[in-house]
């Protein structure tokens, strides 16, 4: 028997319709995922599950949870629906804890509103939920407050708050995006674990294939508001059907196949780097403390070559990219451009949220030749070149007049792109690209990138936490870990490495290992 | 700027605009010398001749009024320019330059902060020669605080932000990124305060004088003319009382007005937090 | 917590040391002899023995940092000078007003706090409702009126016209609530307005975090989010812009008490700076400058005691410009 139902479901706001007509039904105990791009309409349904539409918007059709609409319920009914019914996790971690509430204090709340538990039960539960979690010491973590845990951390906690509370069904909107990996992967295995001991009915939502792959029974393919396919996990990734499906498993193919053609060897070198260091003091007045953020790190890239940096958050990865663009100076260890001391302006750094490096008062048209203004080039010329730089990185030319508020997150990718362009970078540095974007925005980046680096002889950094777009896009990946580069080669060389960490990372690709998904 | 459009194109400016025309124009306007003393007419309530009825010595309130207006509008305005220019300059300057200054420049605004306002403009005044630039300066003096406060706090964290960052990359340097980045952030916010502090330093100065601490007796203000107005209360003159207050209470309205729209600006509801929670030292 | 607590404590004396600097040079910069402007008239009828003895104590000879030493004991002592009015202690002229200013003050505080909290939260609960709206216009209009007319007005209509309402003084007795209520109220109201769109502003911020959208989904229900969380969530910010309130009534009171002919603190002030009893003013200025130190401390250690993030030490370093 279906446990959720969606039964000719529209919302729409005020000028279109974000959900339109969707129909279809969770049968109970099933893992269904629903994927498709930022903008399909994905989260949207899980706050209908939820009934819990944002304000202002008009909804037609029904929401039914074992036969119930969730719409209709009486304000007492709902409030045991949500928790006990339906449970939901979401996908910023950070903005779901109450910042000046303990974790423990979250699930002592939850305890005493569903359950009526209250005092040394109530703790005594909490604390086998955080343990449940993963979370090594559980009675510091009941102590903490949420912005003194890592984001992985907070995840599984928010998974196990929703868990503690033993729902029917539990619905997980994009739990793992941005996420390290192997914390994605401890996530999933949460979500799976939780699945084994209590049957329940699993709703996860990600615009990740190899998440689906991984986890899903069963898919929903969300297109535009509209349901596009669903089908068997099984069926779908043989032979996706819908335009939507098999747009997807293009990109995720893009996205994680190895190209066959590497680089040539002729390239020059550009940037060598030896023996490069840095610490940082933390902590209060008395007791100061010596982080060192990297350690003896050393690296090259050759003109034209895309080379990647991979490893955890933490790892040494950002310091590292504050150092080459110059924006820190190292304390130990040289830089070398181009066999000379200084590399000035021909290093250009594209942040992982372009949108912040952008004056929000500039239109993209100005913002394109940022540096061009700096140099005092006339206005007439600066708007002719904005014009070719927005067409080389695959933006329109309306788009002069936009402001960056008004553009997606891959577009102000592309803008970042096209500015660094524009001063005539002859390295870029890329600072996880990707975090921010769908799997889809992810790949027409890659595609770009690549074919910057062919045209213009570009070189670029890739720095990511993600192995598999370094492995799709690079010429040659380091592996960084606790301020240290630690390993190192080409991506085939790197799939073969005996380094554990190495491989450790590796074996945390979501969807790898299992056969290719047809086109 | 479409913020700027938008607070011009409101009832409170033409509330403003009307109230500083009719002082600027008083001597058209008037009908009556403001200073003219005549003993046979002392106290008339309101009536045809005098609209606004006559004070204690026989002079008519609607032209010390209009007089008075000019003295307190100039006062507020010279006065906020003058906490605008302290306040945005200690503020940048701690701002930028972090450090044992910032600290320092801080920690004097807190001091400042902390003697109630109206102590340190009576103890200033105690000590100061009487007149009208010495009030000015008073007022100015003491109201450079919380600008001072706002623009530090805004200049850090605009400091901060990675397209700052990213143009010291791209090659502006120091001056550039001042003039491109850091001061066309910073003016909204200097304008909504410049507001609030015009209205503060129209408040202090009619607080000011009606406690006989600061303009000149002879020199109508509203705040001079509330002065006078109080010893009559009790026989009945609410008409001394009342209009000059009217006109304190509406100019300071309709700035406060003004400063909400400037920084809500169109079409965005008032959600969310001030952006600037500039506390008010209130006299 | 106890460093975050040193360190704001080791700021609030650096503050009073610098507010304590600003008094000593206003005493240089009266007019005439010092010791005259510390001792006023009784100064005459000293022997020259005294006067040398005070001139001394003065340290008038030495240089200036020693004078200052010198001054600040004195006034760590309580030996603030006479007034020159009475010739009575200054600190014993302030003594007498303290209790009538703490009354007036607490009053119209808790008064003030209880209409910023009450219109504050039901209008940012009721976000751009009309009821919101209204009560936001009405703030402003409590935020022009200037206190001193909302004072005469009040007077006019209540004392005069109605006869209600006692214009002036404290009545006979330790407490008369008739006595008190205008110029509580004058103080209370001209400030609420201020108060109440504060307080508004921060509870509709604390009402439209991600969090409440979560809470709201594990079925917590409406009352306890808000109680247990927009309340406290607000209450840091709050508590320390309460604080802060307390100079600006402070200043308020100077004016009510003298308009209601109040026997407190402010009419005092008031009365100092007419009459240039510089000694006894500067005492005012500098207790309450102390007290307004203290009262802002106390505020921002309960403010970072209810809200974990405040405790965090601001610690970044920041590029040169």
């Amino acid at each position: 028997m279906a446990i959720l139902e969606f039964d000719h479901l529209t919302v729409a706001g005020e000028r279109e319709e974000i959900l339109s007509g969707l129909t279809f039904s969770l049968p109970e105990g099933e893992t269904a995922v629903m994927i498709g791009q930022s903008g399909s309409g994905k989260s949207m349904t899980a706050r209908a599950a939820l009934g819990m539409l944002p304000d202002g918007l008009r909804a037609s059709g029904a929401v039914r949870f074992r036969g119930e609409s969730v719409f209709h319920m009486p304000d007492k009914r709902r409030r045991t629906y949500l928790g006990r019914g339906a449970g939901i996790v979401f996908q910023d971690s950070s903005g779901t804890f109450d910042p000046i509430r303990s974790i423990g204090q979250h699930f002592r709340e939850l305890f005493s509103v569903h359950f009526g538990l209250t005092g040394k039960d109530a703790d005594m539960r909490a604390l086998q939920w955080i343990s449940r979690a993963g979370i090594p010491d559980p009675a510091r973590a009941a102590a903490a407050y949420p912005h003194e845990l890592s984001g992985g951390m907070r995840q599984r906690i928010q998974i196990a708050l929703a868990a503690s509370l033993e729902p029917e069904l539990l619905i997980a909107d994009e739990p793992t995006t941005a996420l390290d990996l192997n914390i994605q992967t401890a996530v999933l295995e949460l979500l799976k674990d939780w699945k084994k001991e209590t049957g329940g009915t699993l709703l996860l939502i990600t615009h990740d294939l190899g998440v689906a792959r991984e986890m899903a029974d069963r898919v929903l393919v969300m297109d535009s508001g509209k349901l596009a396919e669903e089908r068997a996990a099984h069926e779908l990734f043989a032979a996706p059907r819908s335009r939507a499906a098999r747009q997807l498993a293009e990109d995720w193919r893009t996205v994680g196949e190895i190209p066959t053609a590497g680089k040539t060897d002729t390239s020059l070198p550009l940037l060598n780097v030896s023996g490069l260091s840095r610490s940082y003091r933390t902590g209060r007045l008395f007791k100061k403390k010596e982080v060192r953020a990297l350690d003896e790190a050393s690296l090259s890239i050759g003109s034209g070559e895309i080379v990647g940096l991979i490893g955890e958050s933490g790892g040494g990865k950002s310091t590292l990219a504050r150092l080459l663009a110059g924006i820190e100076p190292a304390q130990t260890g040289t830089i070398t451009w181009k066999g000379n001391g200084n590399w000035p302006e021909a290093v250009q750094w594209v942040h992982q949220d372009p949108a912040s490096s952008f004056n929000p008062d500039w239109t993209a048209g100005r913002l394109v030749t940022e540096g061009l203004e700096y140099r005092g080039v006339k206005r007439t010329e600066r708007e002719q070149v904005a014009r070719s730089l927005l067409a080389e990185v695959g933006l329109s030319p309306e788009t002069v007049l936009q402001y960056p508020v008004e553009l997606s997150g891959g577009m102000n990718q592309r803008l970042a792109l096209a500015r660094a362009l524009a001063v005539s970078a002859e390295l870029v540095i890329l600072d996880e690209p990707f975090a921010s974007l769908d799997m889809s925005a992810q790949a027409r980046m890659i595609r770009l990138i690549r074919s910057l680096r062919d045209r213009e002889g570009v070189a670029f950094l890739f720095i990511t936490h993600d192995i598999r777009t370094a492995f799709a896009l690079c010429d040659n990946i380091y592996v960084i870990r606790q301020g240290r580069i630690i390993d190192g080669g080409t991506p085939d060389e790197l799939a073969s490495s005996a380094h554990p960490y190495s491989r450790s990372l590796l074996a945390h690709v979501p969807g790898r290992g299992d056969s290719p998904i047809q086109l | 700027m479409v913020k700027m459009r938008y607070a011009i194109v409101s009832p409170a400016f033409a509330g403003l605009f009307l109230l500083v025309l009719f002082s600027s124009a008083a001597p058209l306007l008037a009908g009556a010398d403001p200073a003219e003393v005549r003993m046979d007419r002392i106290l008339q309530p309101p009536a045809s001749g005098h609209p606004l009825g006559t004070d204690e010595l026989g002079r008519d309130i609607w032209s010390r009024l209009l007089y008075g207006g000019r003295v307190s509008l100039a006062v507020g305005f010279l006065a906020m320019a003058l906490s605008v220019l302290v306040g945005v300059i200690l503020g940048t300057v701690s701002g930028l330059a972090g450090g044992f200054i910032d600290r320092l420049i801080m920690r004097v605004t807190d001091m400042m902060l902390s003697i109630p306002s109206l102590l340190l403009m009576i103890g200033l005044q105690a000590v100061s020669p009487a007149g009208l630039l010495s009030v000015i300066f008073v007022i100015g003096f003491t109201g450079w605080m919380l600008i001072a406060r706002v623009v530090r706090t805004e200049i850090r964290a605009i400091r901060k932000e990675t397209y700052v960052l990213t143009a010291k990359k791209l090659g502006a340097g120091p001056w550039r990124r001042f003039i491109s980045h850091l001061l066309p952030r910073l003016m909204p916010s200097i304008i909504v305060l410049a507001a609030s502090s015009a209205g503060h330093a129209i408040l202090a100065e009619a607080t000011l004088s009606f406690l006989g601490l600061g303009i000149p007796q002879t020199t109508p203000s509203w705040g001079n003319m509330l002065n006078e107005a109080q010893g009559y209360l009790m026989s009945g003159a609410w008409w001394l009382a009342v209009f000059p207050g009217l006109c304190i209470a509406l100019t300071i309205y309709f700035i406060h007005v003004l400063g909400d729209r400037l920084q809500a600006g169109p079409r965005r509801p008032s959600a969310g937090k001030e952006r600037n929670p500039h506390g008010h030292t209130g006299v | 917590m106890a460093l975050f607590l040193v360190k704001r404590a080791a700021e609030s004396a650096f503050v009073l040391i610098l507010g304590s600097l600003l008094v000593f040079t206003f005493i240089r910069l009266i007019p005439g002899d010092p010791a005259a402007a510390m001792y006023g008239d009784q100064l005459q009828k000293l022997t020259e023995a005294d006067r040398l003895r005070i001139s001394e104590n003065l340290g008038l000879d030495e240089p200036l940092p020693v004078q200052y030493v010198h001054w600040a004991s004195q006034v760590l002592q309580g030996n603030w000078g006479a007034s020159y009015l009475t010739g009575e202690p200054a600190d014993e002229v302030i003594v007498r007003t303290l209790l009538p200013t703490a009354v007036l003050l607490i009053v119209s505080q808790v008064l003030m706090i209880g209409l910023a909290l009450l219109f504050g939260l039901t209008s940012a609960l009721r976000r751009d409702s009309l009821y919101d709206r209204t009560v936001l216009a009405v703030s402003v209009l409590l935020m022009a009126i200037p206190p001193f007319w909302l004072a005469l007005m009040m007077m006019l209509f209540f004392s005069i016209r109605l006869g209600v309402l006692p214009s002036s003084g404290m009545g006979a007795g330790p407490f008369s609530i008739r006595h008190l209520i205008l110029p509580a109220l004058v103080i209370a109201l001209s400030h609420a307005g201020y108060y109440i769109r504060l307080f508004r502003n921060h509870f509709a911020a604390s009402s439209s975090g991600g969090h409440l959208l979560a809470l709201r989904a594990r079925g917590v229900p409406y009352r306890r989010i808000v109680l247990s969380h927009i309340l406290p969530n607000a209450a840091a910010p709050l508590i320390v812009y309460t604080g802060a309130s307390l100079a600006v009534s402070l200043a308020g009171s100077v004016v009510v008490e003298t308009i209601f002919s109040w026997p407190g603190l402010g009419r005092l002030a008031l009365k100092s700076a007419l009459a240039h009893d510089y000694p006894v003013l500067l005492a005012i200025v500098l207790l309450s400058m102390a007290f307004v130190i203290l009262v802002n401390l106390l505020a921002g250690l309960l403010a970072a005691w209810i809200d974990p993030r405040l405790r965090e030490a601001d610690t970044e370093g920041g590029a040169r410009w």
